[in-house]
């Protein structure tokens, strides 16, 4: 039993792609060029493989358009250094701007203080002075406006 | 090179990679450099042909290196002068076919347009009455001389509408003397303004807002003025400093241009084979 | 002088305008134009703002080149003062940009402006305050340099992204110095 199964995969043909040959009795031996090419298929003792159904209309769309398709990996994640959030490579953290967000719009709105309308001018630079700091030197501010803020810097950032 | 091998380094470590596009920190040092090398200000206005293609894929940087050395050769041949549009130059060619083998046109330089050595201008001219306008191209080997017979600018840099315009104002002598200008002194800007013959015009004159043009409003066909509302009149392009900018020329090109003519001409000078001077501006002059 | 050629914009610009979502604006080049222009106002007022990415990528180079234009030619030139006056429409945005943004750039090369993507941000939207769907916003944070505000990237973030292993430190501080000669 076991010979003849070991016959049956020793003469079992290899696995791989072959053209399935038909032999013709008629043709003595095969012929390298043809007069037409009528002739030549006739002569073509092949069978290519081709589809025996017709692809069904889901199926196609589903292939080009399937929820695998339209779902691109991200794969350009990476940590910040500073808080652990996970952001893509090419933006900044998020989570790390929030903050800076948030104490810049607390001196925006105090820097926006200023009717243009009656002649108020952004005409000098701004100097930014937390609640609890202590101005030590005038020339630190050297004639700049000075924007006070209600938080300490500390609860801010 | 630098940059990129610090940025490899820092994906090195597996830390943030972000690389936003900051502001710079270094300090301005082309202006130092334009001023060391002397930079003529009015530049595009002198060498157009030495600048870019204003469409930005056409720029190729071989290109434009290879025709600049041709450029510069053949400007050790002949003397190129200094002229602008609404100057009067002066051209003799020569012409295998006339008696004389060569001739001598002289009009007004109503255009320069392209870069490289494809640069061509324009001359217009009244001739027994009919108007003539000859284009040549300025790098063109059979050209045997240019003059200008009188430097100065007009109003506008393009100036096609004398096409419309009375004859007499594109009647110049062919007997004409060379008017010296005065070295050092700006280039003074003449500024008639034409007026146009009855309209129809080879284009539509009014839209263009050209400033040497008399009333061209006036003497546009009822049906153009009817028309003009559904035309986008486009005054506001002028504020599109973008735009402006992708057309125009950089200090950057000018400054590396303007050195590389310098030391072109400071070679062949030492070579001791020509003294005749290419970098020349009539107003900038000492 | 004064109308000598400007130096190059140092920021990426495309080869073409970019079309741009005009909102109530019927779309053409001018409501474009108009769309840049409340930017750079709001820009130049603010001094740093959040757009959307394609907003501030476009009108980036706009407002680098008003700010070349106020250090290269200063207040007096006319070509100056005519783009000024359209692009800053109010009054004391003009005087803000000459006495305050100009002379903080005086010695300095282009760019004069930083830009920061954020990530993508998902929000819920409704169609009909029935079918709910979402929305991915690119934003960009748009800044004048040198402003009065706290750094987006914090020094302390720059100093984490260094990488502890000697031979990197070693390279990168070489690497430093030779880019500062």
């Amino acid at each position: 039993m076991l010979e003849k199964l070991l016959w049956i995969l020793g003469r079992r043909p290899p696995l791989d792609f072959a053209l399935a040959t038909v032999p013709q009795a008629a043709v003595a031996r095969p012929r390298i060029t043809y007069e037409s090419v009528k002739e030549m298929i006739e002569d073509f003792s092949v069978v290519l493989g081709v589809p025996k159904y017709r692809t069904s209309k889901p199926k196609k769309v589903t292939r080009k358009f399937s929820f695998s398709r339209l779902l691109q990996p991200i794969d350009n994640l990476v940590t910040c250094p500073s808080c652990s959030n996970i952001h893509p490579s090419d933006s900044i953290c998020d989570k790390c701007y929030e903050k800076v967000r948030s104490v810049t719009n607390e001196i925006k709105k105090k820097m926006m203080e200023y009717n243009p309308y009656v002649g108020d001018k952004q005409d000098k630079e701004i100097f930014v002075k937390f609640k609890g700091e202590e101005i030590e030197k005038d020339e630190v501010v050297n004639g700049k406006r000075v924007i006070e803020l209600e938080k300490r810097a500390t609860e801010l950032v | 090179m630098l940059r990129r091998s610090l940025g490899s380094l820092r994906s090195f470590s597996s830390k943030c990679k972000s690389e936003p596009q900051t502001a710079s920190k270094s300090s301005n040092t082309i202006r130092k450099e334009a001023n060391l090398v002397g930079h003529i200000a009015a530049f595009p206005e002198i060498y157009p042909d030495f600048l870019q293609s204003p469409v930005w894929n056409r720029r190729n940087a071989l290109k434009e290196e290879l025709e600049r050395r041709d450029m510069l050769e053949r400007r050790m041949n002949i003397d190129i002068p200094e002229f602008y549009v609404g100057s009067i130059v002066a051209v003799t060619s020569s012409d295998s076919n006339l008696g004389a083998k060569e001739h001598r046109f002289v009009g007004i330089c109503i255009r320069r347009e392209k870069e490289g050595l494809h640069h061509q201008f324009t001359l217009r001219n009244t001739i027994e009455g009919i108007g003539v306008e000859i284009m040549y191209d300025l790098y063109n080997p059979t050209i045997k001389k240019i003059e200008t017979l009188k430097l100065e600018k007009r109003l506008d840099s393009d100036l096609s509408y004398l096409i419309d315009a009375l004859p007499e104002y594109s009647t110049f002598d062919f007997h004409m003397e060379p008017l010296a200008h005065p070295a050092g002194t700006p280039i003074p800007i003449n500024e008639t303004k034409v007026k146009l013959k009855p309209a129809p015009w080879t284009r539509r004159w009014e839209i263009f807002g050209c400033a040497g043009i008399e009333d061209s409003w006036s003497g546009a066909t009822p049906w153009f003025k009817r028309k003009l509302q559904k035309t986008k009149v486009n005054d506001y392009e002028k504020y599109d400093l973008v735009a402006a900018y992708r057309e125009g020329s950089t200090l950057e090109h000018e400054v590396a241009v303007q050195k590389q003519i310098q030391k072109f001409e400071n070679e062949r000078h030492a070579a001791g084979l020509t003294r005749r001077r290419i970098l020349r501006s009539a107003a900038a002059a000492k | 002088m004064s109308s000598a050629t400007l130096p190059r914009i140092g920021v990426t610009i495309g080869h073409v305008a970019q079309k741009l979502k005009t909102g109530g604006i019927e779309p053409s080049r001018r409501a474009r134009l108009e769309v840049l222009r409340r930017i750079v106002t709001r820009c130049v007022r603010e001094e740093r703002v959040e757009l959307k990415w394609n907003r501030a990528v476009e009108a980036r180079p706009y407002l680098e080149r008003l700010i070349q234009l106020g250090v290269e030619r200063g207040p007096l030139d006319e070509y100056t003062a005519e783009m000024m006056e359209w692009w800053l429409p109010e009054r004391d945005l003009i005087v803000k940009m000459h006495e305050v943004i100009v002379p903080r750039f005086a010695e300095i090369q282009s760019p004069y402006t930083s830009l920061y993507r954020l990530p993508p941000k998902r929000l819920q939207q409704f169609i009909q305050n029935k079918r709910e769907f979402w929305k991915r916003y690119d934003i960009g944070i748009l800044e004048i340099d040198k402003n009065p505000f706290p750094p987006v990237l914090s020094e302390n973030s720059a100093k984490n992204e260094e990488s502890p292993n000697l031979l990197n430190l070693l390279l990168t501080d070489a690497l430093k110095n030779n880019l500062e000669k």
